[in-house]
């Protein structure tokens, strides 16, 4: 009898006029989305692979310098994208693609695409999560909007309720229908995205099981609008209303809620403006951290304590150069603060990430599209990653420099000048995009968020019947 | 038949509790949407007293410094922070450069998410036009802000083609249009008065809101509030032509509806989306790893010269 | 008046009414017979200007009906089959609101005495039509024809779904409107009704007005039988 269910459902549904002009332009859709997206991912990885090599050989080509200036100088690190990105770009847009890294100093990531871009490009682009996240949910709302409604109002239900039809049959049948083109057509569309991936040489090794688990995350999400759809049509006397009632869900769900929940966010765990951030660091490097202990003190402490070390009266006496050696404790000294300073960043994000997981509460759009963003690696915790990945390597650079300085020289050789096969030797940067599992782990609010919805609105499509 | 249409069409619309309905909703989403605004704005604002203060506070310190300088005394600090310094003024003491909100800046957060609204710029560092982008969660700015725009814009739309998609499907369908029809009147006519008092009362609703809205931003007589009335009613009086266009060639109620509701998605989500993507393939920005690109090279060669 | 000159409407290749004429006198009700399908409404829609037609001629007054569109309805009153009126205003307010949009501006006193003349019971005049009966809704059409004070009436399955009680009120009704020189045109399945009130009852099927006698000329049984052979006629083209 279900079967039957589902076979009627989807004649009905094919045969309807508007249902297929739908089912088209949405194909279309996503045709080009995905085709604007392919464009733009081989872009971005041509820009990534000239830009990191143009880099390094400016790098390398700096003749000989003292480790110091070259230090300053400084280098880049680029961002590449991650595979999945063609699906789900997340906030790559927002955030910077590349970090400079320098002495004394850790910089925020710059250069954002939207920060070159008009105002309309705050409307979103045609990209295919656009198209899965805001358009297939309206898709499954205009198929099912008047799944039990119709049979009301042309009389059929009658029919099938003295034909002795069962409740639960009915809605497994109907739901099925609704599900199934839903279905096909992201599953189409993944596999597609899939060969298109696995064929173009990405910086990072794309994933089949990323892909795969992206795709569930997506159909959880259009079971959640089916449940809800089929909830609506068999509780409501009229299509009109049906229709309506949806709709109104829709634009709170995928709408309003976001925007909301994010001045909620803002609101009650705001980020520092960038200058009160520096500010706040130039302050903590000037006069220590927590205003106690000051490089300059803790200098002359150090000062003491390696004479001491080395059993000698003078700086000169000692077998590396001191200025050098200083030099890279204050820096270490220095990464302490912005570490601090970061964290409480990082903290201020991660309040804001709760507030949205509390918000995921009156809508399904939340969790999923965190989930989407995380897993397709194009979220605000894998931009973090990258960032403290670029402020280790930093780090690392640094000392590399220093080390060189104080190795090579004595106490008071400014003019040592490194030779300029020096800064070949400079590890190369390589950033490991976090792996699926800690993904996983950092969004495990969402995921039990989108699990509840389904259950729940599950149990509320299968439990409440309607009256008649 | 506009005295007529005028006077029942009230009638109807207060009875189905169709005005009612409008006014409550649209108050609603003002109101939130102003308080946000408001909120923004006052943010805003005391970011950058609270940096002009800090500048006061420091300036009173650094004069303090000066004094002593001046009068001969020690002071710890080193010999390029010393205030006495033009330089050191200009790297360690630098002034607020700041862009004030507007005072009708409530209604629409734009791209000022995106960029910062005061700096510090000190004298040496490099060029403030090049990064000026604000510490805003990038979450944040995917979503978007509930502002009044976002209202008007996508919201503002989908209540009136609630409000209109079956203004003539709804009388075929219940069945008094055959009496309607069998009158000396043009059901073109008709449907456009009918519309037209549609736009009309929702206008007047949507200017109370707004005194509302910008009474609570303390903006209200003025040029701005009556160009931001102008805006409007010229969206809304779009969204109803577009209504009745497909009243008059359209046939059923859910139809209408479905074919208004395409039309919302296209001019609402697609088609900036695909004018932007188009803006980028006809005039692309250059890819910023270039100009990073260039400027090392420059500063490479700039290190070298100097020696 | 109310002529119609080979009248004929056809869709592609379905004819819904094919070669018409008729014609109607004032003071004479017209009723005309079939069954569902038989082309009755195509007429009356034809009549009103709801539907061009493909050849032939509509007449109301001598004047041509799909030229003069609104002109002619200015003359004609119609009562649909299935009367519906604005659930949210009451009797009074919907008389008031479809002759004022027609362009008569009645006070109210005229329009109590028009809903009165319907029959309408004075309880309903300020009550929301949403609760009426089909009956009273039509009194309520009734009194907007009478408003019009049109010269042609068109009527639609007017008694069906009606009691007996209602049916009877309405044919007594269309006497009276017979007296004062109204051309009625009447499509409906009650031959019995139609015996009672007609002047002239032509029986259409398919489109084609197959018989056609004054009312007087012929007995109920003969009208009877005459009705369900036509029904039975097979045409060659079908």
């Amino acid at each position: 009898m279900i079967k039957k269910t589902i076979i009627k459902e989807t004649k009905e549904l094919f045969r309807d006029g508007r249902i297929k002009i739908s089912g088209i332009i949405v194909l279309l859709l996503l045709g080009v989305s995905v085709w604007i997206s392919n464009n733009q991912y081989k872009r971005s990885n041509e820009e990534f692979k000239e830009a990191k090599i143009e880099e390094r050989s400016v790098w390398e080509n700096q003749g000989e310098k003292n480790p110091h200036s070259a230090a300053h100088y400084g280098t880049y690190v680029f961002k590449a994208k991650h595979p999945l990105s063609l699906l789900d770009q997340g906030v790559d847009k927002y955030t910077g693609t590349s970090i400079f890294l320098e002495a004394h100093k850790r910089n925020e990531a710059q250069y954002s695409d939207v920060a070159d871009q008009t105002g309309l490009a705050r409307f979103g682009e045609l990209s295919p999560d656009f198209i899965l996240l805001f358009i297939i949910p309206l898709l499954i709302i205009l198929i099912g909007y008047n799944s039990f409604t119709k049979e009301r109002e042309m009389g059929t239900m009658d029919l099938l309720k003295s034909q002795g039809v069962t409740f639960w049959k009915m809605i497994l049948g109907k739901w099925i229908a609704i599900f199934l083109p839903v279905l096909l057509i992201t599953t189409i569309l993944f596999v597609i995205a899939g060969t298109l991936l696995s064929t173009i040489e990405g910086y990072t090794m794309f994933n089949w099981s990323s892909l795969g688990l992206l795709l569930l995350v997506y159909l959880f999400y259009y079971a959640v609008f089916t449940n809800i759809v089929l909830f609506v049509s068999q509780r409501v006397k009229k299509s009109g209303i049906s229709l309506v009632v949806l709709l109104g869900i829709w634009i709170i769900s995928c709408l309003a809620a976001p925007k909301a929940a994010s001045d909620f966010a803002e609101l009650k765990h705001p980020y520092p403006t960038r200058q009160e951030f520096s500010s706040a660091i130039l302050k903590a490097k000037k006069e220590g951290l927590d205003g106690h202990n000051p490089w300059n003190k803790e200098a002359k402490r150090l000062e003491k304590e390696v004479l001491s070390q080395y059993g000698v009266d003078s700086l000169h006496q000692l077998p590396f150069n001191f200025d050098a050696y200083r030099m890279q404790k204050g820096e270490e000294y220095g990464t302490t603060v912005y570490q601090k300073y970061y964290t409480s960043l990082k903290s201020q994000f991660e309040k804001q990430a709760d507030t949205y997981s509390t918000i995921a509460i009156i809508s399904p759009f939340l969790p999923t599209r965190f989930l989407s963003m995380g897993i397709a690696r194009t979220d605000y915790h894998s931009h973090w990653d990258f960032a403290d990945a670029a402020e280790n390597h930093r780090i690392d650079f640094q000392k590399f420099l220093n080390n060189n300085f104080a190795k090579n020289s004595k106490y008071g050789e400014w003019n040592y000048l490194a030779n300029a096969d020096t800064w070949k030797n400079l590890p190369k940067f390589h950033y490991q995009p976090l792996k699926l599992v800690s993904v996983l782990k950092q969004q495990k609010l969402s995921i039990i968020a989108l699990l509840v919805w389904v259950v729940l609105t599950t149990i509320l499509l299968f439990i409440f019947k309607p009256k008649n | 038949m506009l005295y007529y249409n005028f006077k029942y069409e009230l009638k109807i619309l207060l009875r189905s509790r169709w005005i009612q309905l409008i006014s409550i909703l649209l108050l609603v989403l003002f109101t939130f949407a102003s308080f946000n605004g408001k909120q923004r704005i006052e943010k805003k604002k005391a970011d950058i007293s609270k940096a002009q203060e800090t500048v006061q506070a420091s300036d009173k310190k650094m004069v303090a410094i000066l004094d002593s300088i001046e009068q001969g005394m020690d002071v710890s600090i080193s010999r390029w922070k010393r205030p006495s310094r033009p330089i050191a003024i200009g790297n360690y003491h630098p002034r607020v450069a700041a862009m004030e909100p507007n005072n009708v800046g409530f209604l629409a957060v734009g791209q000022s998410d995106v960029f910062t609204h005061y700096v510090m710029p000190t004298v040496s560092g490099d060029d403030l036009a090049l990064n000026y982008t604000e510490l805003t969660s990038p979450i944040q700015l995917l979503f978007g802000s509930f502002d009044l725009m976002f209202v008007i814009v996508y919201l503002l739309p989908l209540l009136i083609i609630a409000f209109s998609y079956n203004v003539l499907s709804e009388e075929k369908e219940r069945g008094s249009l055959r009496l309607l029809a069998s009158q000396p009147i043009s059901i073109h006519k008709w449907v456009l008065q009918k519309l037209a008092l549609r736009l009309f009362w929702m206008s007047l609703i949507i200017t109370v809101v707004s005194v509302i809205a910008f009474g609570i931003n303390d903006v209200v007589f003025s040029i701005s509030f009556l160009s931001f009335l102008g805006l409007v009613f010229c969206y809304m009086l779009f969204w109803f032509c577009l209504a009745f266009a497909i009243n008059m060639s359209v046939g059923k109620s859910a139809r209408n509806a479905l074919s208004l509701l395409g039309l919302w998605i296209v001019f609402v989500l697609l088609l900036p989306s695909v004018i932007s993507q188009l803006g980028d393939v006809f005039f692309r920005i250059p890819p910023r790893t270039e100009m990073i690109h260039e400027m090392r090279e420059l500063k490479a060669e700039a290190i070298k010269k100097t020696g | 008046m109310i002529t119609t000159k080979n009248l004929t409407k056809k869709y592609g290749d379905f004819t819904a009414l094919n070669q018409l004429s008729l014609h109607v006198n004032p003071g004479e009700i017209y009723c005309l017979l079939g069954a569902n399908g038989a082309g009755k409404s195509t007429t009356i829609n034809l009549l009103l200007g709801f539907l061009e037609p493909t050849s032939g001629e509509a007449l109301i007054n001598g004047k041509n009906v799909a030229q003069n569109n609104i002109e002619t309805k200015k003359d004609i009153a119609y009562i649909p089959e299935n009367l519906m009126l604005y659930p949210t205003l009451t009797a009074m307010e919907n008389l008031d609101y479809l002759s004022g949009i027609g362009g008569q501006n009645l006070k109210k006193n005229e329009l109590e005495s028009l809903l009165n003349q319907a029959g309408l019971q004075s309880e309903a005049f300020y009550k929301r039509t949403s609760a009426f009966s089909k009956g009273m809704r039509q009194k309520v059409g009734i009194a907007i024809a009478l408003a019009k004070n049109a010269k042609a009436l068109l009527l639609d399955e007017p008694t069906s779904g009606l009691d007996p009680k209602a049916s009877n009120e309405f044919g007594l009704l269309l006497q009276e409107l017979k007296q004062n020189n109204i051309a009625i045109l009447m499509a409906t399945h009650d031959l019995y009704r139609a015996k009672e009130i007609a002047t002239n009852i032509g029986i259409m099927k398919n489109g084609k007005l197959l018989e056609q006698f004054e009312s007087n000329d012929i007995s109920l049984s003969v009208l009877e039988q005459t009705y369900l052979k036509t029904m039975n006629y097979k045409e060659f083209s079908e």
